[in-house]
């Protein structure tokens, strides 16, 4: 059933991801000729597999020819050597590289079916065209998931050619699936784009919605299909102990960490679309020569900012769900998550969220300055900006310090006294919940720049809000210091329950009385869209290139986690690099990859703008 | 032209910095390459060298410690447990096939399931199972002669006499 | 004039950072000190600019000291200043006394919940020190164990953690990392008696994996001192620095 040499691309190649736009067709149909025989080869022996768990599993392989193999138990000498390439090195460039443009290419149909609602709901035609032309924009992304997909694919099946063997005899119809989702992707692609002026009118328009919903659902398929594989080999499942498949796919599909996986990823690619549309608008702005430009793309900056951060918000949620989920599959996974090397991960992780959350609420105050009656509010910035520093400096600092043996001389020990206790997480609770209020304040304020409220119940409406932020700040303080730090430590998880609860009470219970008393509110003055500064945009684009170097790093933990494993506890990675790197040489990988990740997406927009000039108002 | 030598110039900063911050203000910790080491199947050995090899298994190799301390309270401490066994066995929750204290401990650590202290299983099952992998599976994958030396030290612990050698075979009738 | 208060502001910061060190002799670790100033000054920066007037408030000195004819005394003044003020933290930088570079370690690393000392498997759990309980019933047998503890003491351990318990003794210039001092709530009043007893008896040697890396230079006192000289001695750092062991029962 199996090759033993490298090379037999047929058997197991062509099948891990390509998304391609002209040589799609002809990809897709050699796919599907070189699948079939290692469809019908798994599809064989799904019978006899029942027999390998009711007897002993030896016996059983010794019966049965066409039962399935353990996973190979490999030596240093499985594994290609290539002179001046590093494997883990290029597989890990070409994975990462392939990661952000899919992430990339599904993000925007859906962030584009999003702002096509969004004009649906409001009649509003700048929406309609903001969607079409990030549509445009974006479609040469396509050819690049798919070149950087067979780039990863190439480097999988030179370098790790046992993996991808015992990968695709598990997968093999699941890869089927996969095209199959693919083609309908293609061709939903195709009709929601080049059909959009045909279909902008009456009931066609809701067929146009509805293609678009079905782009995003194959879309989707695509992403859940590709983490089955990918956390198959985190928290295997439908395999025994020593890697005999037990012939049901949807056991090794529906496997731990599948759901939380897809629903983190799902939030996150909503995030990004939106920071690099924000990112894309930000330039645009920038470069903008006339004032019609400039307030289209000021507007669709905040529009995408907007998206971005909104998606962003829950998203450490889903992170919660996908970390107690490592955590009950295997607790010794989790325990390395959080507390070993890779604990020095989530101090950086928080710098580059406390960056993001700086940028956004910068943009928030710059674009404050587009109403009229900014001057009002403009004194509260710096209070909010006090209060964000010094949160943002409670979530980084990390218990024990790096620190000098002459500074430690100094202080008498390892860790400041006084810092210590910021660097637990009962602190960090505290910080990122006042955090997202105050970011939220930022938000109220900067949409009463331009609205004078009409109803009679302002004043004491305002008055309920502030007392609603008080509340709800004395509450996040007083239970975290208090089950944080004096009591046992059992309670503190209860504690951050509490807190998460009040922070979400302050958002809807303000959101709410907002929207009663500034209903039929009277704007003043004409909205100043392109009334924005230039550094402002540079939040965006700070914003944008966080994202990606934060989803770099954090893929990296994802995959550090199985530790030296192929497939957690099923088969071992026997090569030279099974060892994890540290934390600064992925930080140094991820760098690269980012920039190079962001030159192409430059071109791409390059690209688009040449093509662009002709057809804009086609 | 300048904006795009600007973004490009300013998004360069960034990435920089975040290097430059993962690079150099926290700590060069290298993580350990993975453990391999297997105790040799080595009968000639006294029975206290026997349980040393244990107490080196269950703080590396079979990473015991990592949940079963006093400070994280995720299983139940094992200072007592070559004393507490044998009365497990004749207890009305015991699913498991062993018949002596010993073998009660063996079933323990390949088959966590078969009892689970009160408040230790996993969430929802009402104490029916355990979170506990099999330790002879991977990834821990101890032998079972690594299991048998973890053994001896978990009797040495509980100052009980060390009877698991390398010799050592599990009962496992009912 | 904003440029001014910017830079002023830069300066409170600056001085409240240094006031651990200076008025509490608890300076902030260098790492931590560069990172809350690059992010103060980031944040008052964002909040400065948020608007135009505050923006151009703060480039348009910066801007017309360049470019202004009637400010080249300043300008001449600025462009010394600053290659100087790179040149003395270059130079700063360079002229670092040869230290070692800095060591995340694990202070108090968790206990094991048991461990081979004196001849036997000594469990943590419900290890304590067999001459508390005279504390309350017999005072008078109490203080002399503590004068005991303390002649141990003085035989010791004083060399290192200091004729204070302050972790200054003789030998603790040479020593990384450095003795731990006993005065004071970081350590022994944050520990458990068994705890202290563990790290006596089983010293830098003995330590946990996750301790490393450790240099320690605590022997195991297991080989020079008895169990019962081990007690002792730990009733007298913690009456000698007024502390109680810390207990886990309300």
């Amino acid at each position: 059933m199996f090759d033993k040499k490298p090379g037999a691309l047929n058997k197991y190649g062509y099948t891990r991801k390509q998304n391609s736009r002209l040589p799609g067709a002809t990809v897709l149909a050699l796919v599907l000729l070189l699948l079939f025989p290692v469809f019908s080869a798994v599809a064989a022996p799904t019978h006899a597999s029942e027999t390998i768990q009711a007897t002993q599993p030896s016996q059983a392989i010794a019966a049965d020819q066409n039962a399935y193999a353990p996973a190979p138990q490999l030596t240093a000498e499985d594994y290609t050597k290539v002179r001046g390439v590093n494997p883990r090195l290029a597989v890990w460039f070409a994975a990462q590289m392939h990661l952000w443009f899919a992430a990339f290419v599904l993000a925007v149909p859906i962030f584009v079916l999003i702002i096509e609602c969004a004009g649906v709901y409001t009649r509003d035609a700048r929406y309609d065209a903001l969607a079409r032309e990030f549509m445009r924009v974006s479609l040469t992304a396509y050819s690049f998931t798919a070149i950087t997909g067979a780039l990863l694919l190439v480097a999988l099946v030179v370098f790790y050619p046992d993996l991808m063997k015992y990968l695709s005899t598990i997968f093999g119809p699941t890869m089927l699936l996969y095209a199959l989702f693919f083609f309908i992707e293609s061709a939903a692609l195709y009709v929601y784009y080049y059909g959009w002026q045909a279909m902008s009118e009456g009931v066609w328009k809701k067929v146009h919605l509805l293609i678009g919903l079905a782009l995003n659902a194959a879309g989707t398929a695509l992403m859940f299909i590709a983490n089955a594989w990918v956390t198959f080999m985190m928290t295997p499942a439908g395999v025994d102990a020593r890697g005999v498949f037990d012939g049901n796919v949807w056991h090794a599909v529906h496997n731990h960490l599948w759901h939380p996986m897809n629903l983190h990823r799902f939030i996150a690619n909503i995030a990004y679309g939106g920071s690099i549309v924000g990112a894309y608008a930000a330039y645009m702005y920038l470069s903008s020569r006339t004032d019609e430009e400039r307030s289209h793309y000021d507007w669709m900056g905040y529009t995408s900012s907007l998206i971005a951060v909104g998606a962003l918000l829950p998203l450490p949620f889903a992170g919660y769900w996908l970390t107690a989920e490592i955590y009950s599959y295997s607790q010794q996974m989790g325990i390395n998550l959080m507390g070993g090397v890779l604990a020095w991960l989530f101090i950086i992780q928080a710098v580059v969220i406390g960056a993001l959350f700086l940028a956004a609420n910068y943009y928030l105050w710059c674009g404050m300055q587009r109403g009229s009656r900014a001057a009002q509010y403009n004194g509260y910035i710096k209070y909010i900006a006090f209060v964000l520093g010094a949160c943002f400096m409670v979530w980084f600092t990390p218990h024990t310090p790096l620190i000098k043996p002459t500074e430690a001389a100094a202080l008498g020990g390892q860790f400041h006294p006084w810092l210590a206790p910021l660097g637990l997480m009962p602190a960090k609770n505290v910080a990122v919940n006042i955090m997202i209020i105050f970011t939220y304040l930022s938000f109220l304020i900067y949409r009463r720049s331009n609205r004078v409220p009409t109803v009679g119940w302002a004043s004491t409406g305002k008055a309920v809000q502030a007392a609603l932020v008080a509340a709800a700040v004395v509450n996040i303080i007083a239970t975290g210091v208090y089950y944080g730090y004096f009591t046992n430590s059992v309670y503190k998880v209860a504690s951050s329950v509490t807190q998460v609860a009040s922070t979400l009470i302050v958002i809807t219970g303000c959101s709410l009385i907002e929207y009663f008393m500034h209903r039929g509110a009277k704007e003043t003055g004409e909205y100043g869209w392109g009334r924005m500064p230039a550094r402002s945009q540079y939040a965006l684009i700070l914003i944008a290139v966080s994202f990606t170097w934060l989803m770099g790093l954090m893929g990296f933990v994802r995959s550090a986690l199985r530790q030296q494993w192929h497939v957690y506890s099923v088969m071992r990675d026997a090569s030279a690099d099974a060892a994890t790197p540290t934390v600064a040489y992925a930080a140094r990988v991820v760098s690269v990859g980012t920039i190079v990740f962001m030159a192409i997406i430059l071109f791409i927009f390059w690209v688009a703008q040449l093509g662009g000039k002709g057809s804009r108002h086609d | 032209m300048t904006n795009l030598l600007k973004v490009v110039v300013f998004s360069l900063g960034v990435i920089g910095a975040y290097t430059l911050f993962a690079t150099t203000f926290t700590p060069a910790i290298k993580p350990e390459p993975p453990v391999t080491d297997n105790i040799p199947a080595s009968t000639g050995m006294t029975l206290a060298r026997f349980a040393a090899l244990g107490e080196r298994l269950y703080n590396g190799k079979g990473s015991c410690g990592l949940c079963h301390n006093p400070v994280g309270g995720r299983a139940p401490l094992l200072d007592d447990v070559a004393l507490r066994a044998a009365g497990r066995i004749k207890e009305a929750g015991y699913k498991g096939s062993a018949i002596d204290a010993t073998g009660y401990i063996y079933e323990s650590m390949t088959t966590p399931s078969a009892y689970v202290v009160a408040g230790y299983g996993v969430v929802g099952s009402n104490d029916g199972q355990s979170p506990m992998p099999d330790v002879s599976r991977e990834p821990i994958g101890l032998s079972a002669m690594e299991i048998r030396a973890v053994i001896a030290y978990l009797q040495q612990r509980a100052g009980a006499a060390i009877t698991v050698g390398p010799d050592w075979t599990a009962k496992e009738t009912r | 004039m904003r440029l001014i208060k910017y830079v002023f502001l830069l300066a409170v910061v600056f001085a409240a950072l240094k006031v651990p060190g200076v008025l509490f002799a608890k300076p902030l670790p260098v790492s931590m000190l560069q990172m809350f100033f690059f992010f103060s000054a980031v944040v008052i920066l964002l909040a400065m600019t948020a608007t135009d007037e505050g923006a151009a408030g703060l480039v348009q000195p910066v801007i017309s000291l360049f470019i202004d004819p009637s400010y080249t005394i300043s300008r001449a003044v600025v462009i010394i200043i600053i290659p100087l003020i790179a040149a003395w933290i270059t130079f700063a930088a360079v002229c670092d006394e040869a230290a070692a570079p800095p060591i995340v370690r694990s202070l108090h690393p968790s206990p094991p919940s048991a461990f081979t000392a004196y001849g036997r498997t000594i469990e943590m759990a419900g290890l304590a020190n067999p001459y508390r309980a005279i504390e309350k019933t017999d005072e008078a047998a109490f203080r002399g164990l503590v004068l005991e503890g303390g002649k141990l003491y003085f035989k010791n351990c004083f060399f290192c953690h200091g004729a204070k318990l302050d972790g200054a003794g003789h030998f603790s210039q040479g020593l990384t990392p450095l003795p731990l001092p006993f005065k004071g709530t970081d350590t022994i009043a944050q520990l458990q008696e068994s705890y202290v007893f563990w790290r006596i008896v089983k010293g830098g040697p003995g330590l946990p994996h996750e301790a490393t890396p450790w240099l320690s230079a605590m022997p195991a006192w297991e080989k020079m001192m008895t169990e019962d000289e081990v007690w002792k001695t730990t009733l007298f750092i913690y009456d000698y620095t007024d502390n109680r062991s810390r207990s886990w029962a309300r």
